[in-house]
């Protein structure tokens, strides 16, 4: 007892630095495993409710280009509605929401980052609002992240521009696919891989979404190729990217609630277990 | 002198803190990540008691933690430092030994012990942070210019601080 005490007195401060860093440690190790950040995240109400109010001024600088960016989008929205109002379609078609796979939320967006390895966004709709774990998030012109962390008022986005994000893409001319990830040098530059040299990939190629899972919706825009160089080991292409979106600078996002996402899931992981 | 200590280092807290937090987080350059907080712990008194250091550098990267999704990582990187400073204070202090008011600031200690000091513990910290970010060694590359990229700017930006307070409490 005596000597157990002498070494409390000798070492405690030892010992409450491997405690305490112990702890750390866990929480990091939690978050890597669960590709989430578990405890220490700006959803809590709090931090999310201070964390807004200061991104009100970045809000504000980049008022100008979301506001051309909107527009652009509603003329491209414009175009298609007269589309189909040429070809009407089949007036009988029961319009159900449940019809459409696909709905969207706005959100606003209250912290962003694109300085880490992996990068987050806050932003300020939760679980109140129907939002998932494994959502997607896009924004007007292009793929931003995948929803890793949902609380009650806010939910956490990991942004492609993270090392651990990978998204599934599709060559639009070739229609040949692939993934995006990123190397984490460049935020500017992502890379792409799975496009095989047989199929052409030029220069200011479009990169859109493959669809395949049940995060993003087809066809959304993801970037445009930068520069293509065949890889000499392998029968891929060493693809750099741009991405369509200026991720640093967007203030308002959609977030993608899938409808079938759980029957969809259900039915992969079928397959998966057999 | 006790609460002329107090007073400093809670402002020098909520000055780092708050321009960490407020304008270095949100900064636009993806190549580097400018961490100043470090410094917070690196300027307390010499002979602040080590429990007291550990319990501040704990707090201060919960602190920054949850204000920036680290998720523990800037806990864990300033709790080592936090650890780590005694011994660079034992094994660089000056030959007459620390005196009781000693700070380890660059207006007490000059300009190349300070800057062996600070060259030193952030060189600590930066590497730790971005590795236990990675959590591989798979980018070891990429990380490690990241890392010299982010500790020469956040180091330019610690000098210019220090460097400003310095002459001010000079004059």
């Amino acid at each position: 007892m005596r000597s157990i005490y002498y070494l409390l007195s000798r070492f405690y401060v030892l010992i409450l630095f491997v405690v305490l860093e112990f702890f750390a440690l866990s929480l990091i190790f939690k978050s890597h495993k669960y590709q989430e950040v578990k405890f220490l995240n700006t959803t809590n109400g709090m931090a999310g409710t201070v964390v807004g109010y200061v991104n009100g001024f970045n809000t504000f600088i980049h008022l100008g280009t979301n506001n051309k960016a909107l527009v652009e989008e509603n003329a491209l929205l414009k175009k298609q509605i007269q589309f189909q109002n040429q070809y009407p379609s089949d007036s009988n078609l029961p319009r159900n929401s449940d019809l459409y796979t696909f709905d969207y939320v706005v959100a606003k967006i209250e912290n962003n980052s694109i300085n880490k390895n992996i990068n987050y966004i806050t932003i300020n709709k939760g679980s109140k609002d129907g939002l998932q774990k494994g959502f997607g998030v896009i924004s007007s012109n292009g793929v931003v992240g995948i929803i890793t962390n949902v609380s009650e008022n806010f939910a956490l986005v990991m942004s492609v521009i993270s090392v651990k994000s990978l998204v599934g893409v599709r060559h639009k001319n070739s229609n040949a696919l692939g993934n995006l990830r990123w190397n984490g040098s460049d935020p500017n530059t992502l890379q792409i891989d799975g496009f095989s040299k047989t199929i052409p990939v030029k220069k200011n190629d479009t990169i859109v979404t493959a669809g395949f899972s049940s995060i993003f919706p087809p066809n959304v825009l993801v970037a445009t190729v930068k520069d293509v160089k065949p890889d000499e080991g392998s029968s891929f292409y060493d693809i750099n990217v741009h991405l369509t979106n200026n991720i640093s600078s967007l203030s308002y996002v959609y977030v993608v609630k899938n409808n079938k996402k759980n029957e969809l899931d259900s039915l992969q992981r079928l397959i998966n277990n057999e | 002198m006790n609460n002329k200590f107090i007073i400093n280092n809670t402002l020098r807290f909520v000055f780092l803190i708050g321009l960490q937090l407020l304008l270095l987080n949100e900064l636009p350059f993806g190549r580097v990540y400018i961490m100043i907080y470090p410094l917070f712990i690196l300027l307390l008194p010499v002979f602040t008691p080590r429990i007291a250091v550990l319990l501040l550098a704990f707090f201060t990267g919960i602190i920054v933690d949850v204000f920036s999704n680290g998720g523990g990582l800037h806990t864990a990187s300033l709790l080592l430092i936090g650890y780590l400073r005694t011994f660079i204070l034992d094994t660089f202090q000056p030959k007459s030994g620390w005196d009781k008011l000693d700070e380890p600031t660059l207006s007490q200690q000059g300009i190349n012990w300070y800057f062996f000091y600070i060259l030193i513990l952030f060189s600590i910290h930066h590497l730790v942070y971005f590795f236990l970010e990675l959590f591989s060694i798979s980018n070891f590359v990429t990380t490690f210019f990241k890392t010299i990229f982010s500790l020469i700017s956040s180091l330019s930006l610690v000098w210019l601080i220090s460097l400003f307070f310095a002459r001010k409490t000079k004059l």
